[in-house]
């Protein structure tokens, strides 16, 4: 994606990707992204992998499920041919549907699909959710329903695992483990097993001394049921790393002005350029407001020793114009410390700003900073709002307002 | 006022100190923001939660959960030290993939490792990497040391592990078992608690659901033997606690409710309070009814415009209010007292300070006025 800006993105991308730690607003953001696009006029869908149901309260549906449903824009001002549709990812059905589309003959399908290694393969493991989306993401890019498809991600733990994904499953389809186990003689019996290399052996050993004679007889079975499949599998796969590193996807990393946050930002921010994951905006979310001209700093500098002593006194005195009790003077001094505390939290904020964007020096990435809204984000107006400040506050690489 | 809130409680197949109760009529209704209420509690049931709380130092071993970003490290570290102080040997394990922990207690920390090290006086802590769990696993299991190495270090059985789902969290929790288990030479518990610091919710409740996924996928043998042993300290209500973290937040709050709904219906684990981390004070609106009564004409030195002072305070007021109106509400949906944290501003990163503090994870869990649900602020002038 070049050159790299958001609203090229948005305009141009058919994927972006939001990814980010957890609790940074990445699924608001990437709702707020898939709006903003419907607004430019694309037919646009946002998928998210958690059961975010106040965004499905904002974007008015009922819920979100597994089948895209469009969001009624009526309501807002935006142009005639503006289209949202949101999703929630789902690993299991996805799974099954894949299945059904590679296996045309009934029974063999019947076969996979009652197995119970690919009963809790698709359904209940941890890493088949990453599995499923990129299955998910690869079926919305093929319907060519969509102009731009808006990805939320598992928090940053995981998010490397989506984007490992479709190859490890390419690596594990294509490696000897699985060829050993589904070749005919194999599957059929265990005692062929004495034929294989020895650490193979010793492996698959290893395998059913720990789990069990049956646990190999079902991956046997699972696999060798797979086999015809695996050659469509890995050709998806490779499809879907395709899209997900081509030219039409765009990433988009979200942190939050959070030291800690912000340091995860940074550390995955450098994971991602080695996967040469087209970056296209670091987004900053949930930026304090600071009303004033003068930076945070600069009011912390001034206010101190006598002269704020003096000013303390000054706001006693004019609350109780009879006689200062001990108390108000107290109060006040609660008051100026409060205020000081929003001007701390407001600089350590900027600084970490900073720190973001001469984490991207170099790459001329634009850094954009979303303040957090007061009330929850709970109508679809609080998404265009977002949207909005995405657009006009794209502050160049220096670091925002600050003078 | 309480009686009504203790039958709003329940939850099918809900234990209370080890005693079944029935689960009480479903409750169809839904609150003004469309989710049901968690299923009401028989006036049994009442009886029995009218009980007092066990004191969170009572129990073997504490899984502390919650939404990424709501602070699960630093309250797993806290209760740890507060256990510490308390008298107790404490064994803390971290299961993230990059280690943190540490960093809370010391300015430039070496890592812990597998083995890990202690930390304070009492406070062991360790980093209980999978791969490192899963050899030892095999060694004991197989007994064959070098050879079980080198077969686990072949590339095509690294590429099963990538591809295979679920045995890391398997293995670290077996590895958890095994801890627990731990006794010294005069066959007492090695530890008094184990606290593990649990991926994060939605990773973390699979996490806790593994062993009996692996029951039903594993006919037989050792694998599924270890898997039930596992599973029976995961529904040990004596032993076990599941301790989870939220903010006074929207989407934090919802996760919650969802995470407590799914530990009571699937995973069969205790919880018993919820902590809410972050909890702000009532200060800023406090500063901004004081700044009221202020002729606005003031003249001073150094601060701003009092005009200035109130907008500066205006988010955070409203900030404030949200955070007691979630704080009710999840407490509400969950049916559950709640103990605050406070919002410490200017965090761990000073590393002075906390410990001290650290006392506040124990005290008794309330339950918040029973205020409105969610409502907007009222908006400041």
């Amino acid at each position: 994606m070049n050159p790299a800006s958001l609203e090229h993105g948005l305009r141009e991308a058919s994927v972006l990707v939001c990814a980010g730690t957890g609790g940074v607003g990445k699924t608001t953001i990437a709702a707020a992204l898939a709006l903003e696009a419907a607004r430019l006029g694309r037919r646009s869908l946002v998928l998210t992998i958690d059961p975010a149901r106040r965004l499905a309260d904002a974007l008015g549906l009922d819920r979100l499920d597994s089948t895209p449903t469009p969001v009624d824009l009526s309501a807002l001002d935006l142009p005639q041919e503006a289209c949202l549709d949101a999703m929630m990812l789902d690993a299991k059905p996805t799974f099954d549907r894949l299945i059904k589309r590679l296996t045309p003959n009934e029974s063999e399908r019947r076969r996979i699909l009652d197995n119970r290694i690919y009963q809790h393969l698709s359904s209940a493991l941890a890493g088949s959710a990453e599995y499923a989306a990129m299955e998910q993401l690869h079926e919305l890019v093929e319907s060519g329903k969509y102009d731009l498809i808006v990805v939320d991600t598992p928090p940053a733990d995981h998010a490397l695992d989506f984007l490992r994904t479709p190859r490890r499953l390419r690596e594990f389809l294509g490696s000897r483990f699985v060829s050993t186990l589904v070749r005919p003689a194999m599957s059929a019996s265990r005692i062929g097993l004495r034929l294989f290399a020895r650490p193979l052996h010793h492996m698959l050993g290893l395998l059913e001394r720990i789990a069990g004679v049956g646990f190999l007889d079902d991956l046997s079975e699972f696999l060798s049921a797979i086999d015809g499949l695996s050659q469509g599998f890995r050709d998806r796969a490779t499809r879907v790393e395709e899209v997900l590193l081509g030219p039409g996807t765009g990433f988009v990393l979200i942190s939050t002005g959070d030291e800690g946050s912000a340091k995860s930002t940074l550390e995955f921010m450098s994971q991602l350029e080695q996967f040469q994951v087209p970056l296209i905006a670091l987004i900053v979310n949930r930026m304090h407001p600071w009303p004033l001209e003068t930076r945070p700093s600069k009011l912390l500098d001034r206010c101190r020793g006598e002269t704020l002593e003096r000013d303390v006194e000054r706001l006693a005195n004019s609350f109780t114009a009879p006689s200062p009790s001990n108390e108000t003077a107290r109060d006040f001094q609660a008051v100026v410390e409060t205020l000081l505390e929003i001007a701390t939290v407001c600089e350590t904020e900027k600084k970490t700003v900073d720190r973001l964007v001469a984490g991207l020096a170099g790459s001329r990435l634009p850094c954009l900073l979303v303040p957090e809204l007061s009330d929850d984000v709970d109508r679809i107006e609080g998404l265009l709002e977002i949207g909005e400040i995405l657009r006009a506050g794209s502050t160049p690489a220096s670091g925002g307002q600050s003078s | 006022m309480f009686r009504r809130r203790l039958e709003a409680r329940g939850g099918t197949d809900f234990r209370f100190h080890g005693v079944a109760v029935s689960p009480g009529e479903l409750d169809s209704d839904r609150d003004d923001e469309g989710i049901s209420p968690l299923p009401r509690f028989d006036a049994f049931a009442s009886f029995l939660l009218t009980a007092p709380l066990r004191s969170l130092l009572d129990y073997r071993l504490i899984v502390v959960t919650g939404k990424g970003g709501t602070g699960k490290t630093v309250v797993a570290c806290e209760l740890a030290e507060a256990a510490r102080r308390a008298g107790k040997s404490v064994l803390l394990i971290e299961t993230a993939a990059t280690e943190s922990l540490a960093s809370l207690f010391e300015s430039s920390p070496r890592p812990l490792g597998y083995t890990g090290r202690p930390l304070r006086p009492g406070l062991h802590a360790l980093h209980l990497d999978p791969h490192a769990a899963l050899a030892d696993y095999a060694r004991l299991q197989i007994g064959l040391g070098a050879l079980t190495d080198r077969v686990l270090r072949t590339e095509t059985f690294q590429q099963l592990l990538e591809a295979a789902p679920g045995w890391r969290e398997l293995i670290i929790l077996g590895k958890i078992w095994h801890l627990e288990q731990k006794t010294d030479a005069k066959k007492r518990p090695l530890y008094d608690l184990l606290i593990v610091d649990a991926p994060s919710t939605g990773h973390g409740l699979t996490f806790l659901d593994v062993p009996r996924i692996v029951q039903s996928a594993v006919r037989a043998g050792p694998l599924a033997r270890h898997a039930s042993w596992v599973e029976s300290l995961v529904h040990d209500r004596k032993r076990t606690l599941m301790l989870p973290v939220t903010l006074p937040e929207d989407l934090p709050v919802l996760e919650t409710k969802e995470l407590i709904e799914r530990a009571r219906n699937d995973i069969d684990i205790a919880v018993d309070r919820i902590v809410v981390n972050r909890m702000p004070g009532r200060r800023a609106s406090h500063a901004t009814r004081d700044l009221a009564a202020l002729p606005t004409n003031l003249e001073l030195e150094c601060l701003p415009t009092l005009p200035q002072m109130r907008a500066m305070l205006e988010h955070a007021g409203r900030k404030e209010e949200l955070a007691f109106a979630q704080r009710s509400r999840v407490s509400e949906l969950c049916s559950l007292p709640v103990v605050d944290l406070p919002n410490r501003i200017r965090g761990f990163a000073s590393k002075s300070g906390w410990s001290e503090e650290s006392g506040a994870i124990l005290a008794t869990p309330i339950w918040p006025d029973e205020a409105v649900l969610i409502g907007p602020a009222e908006p400041s002038a």
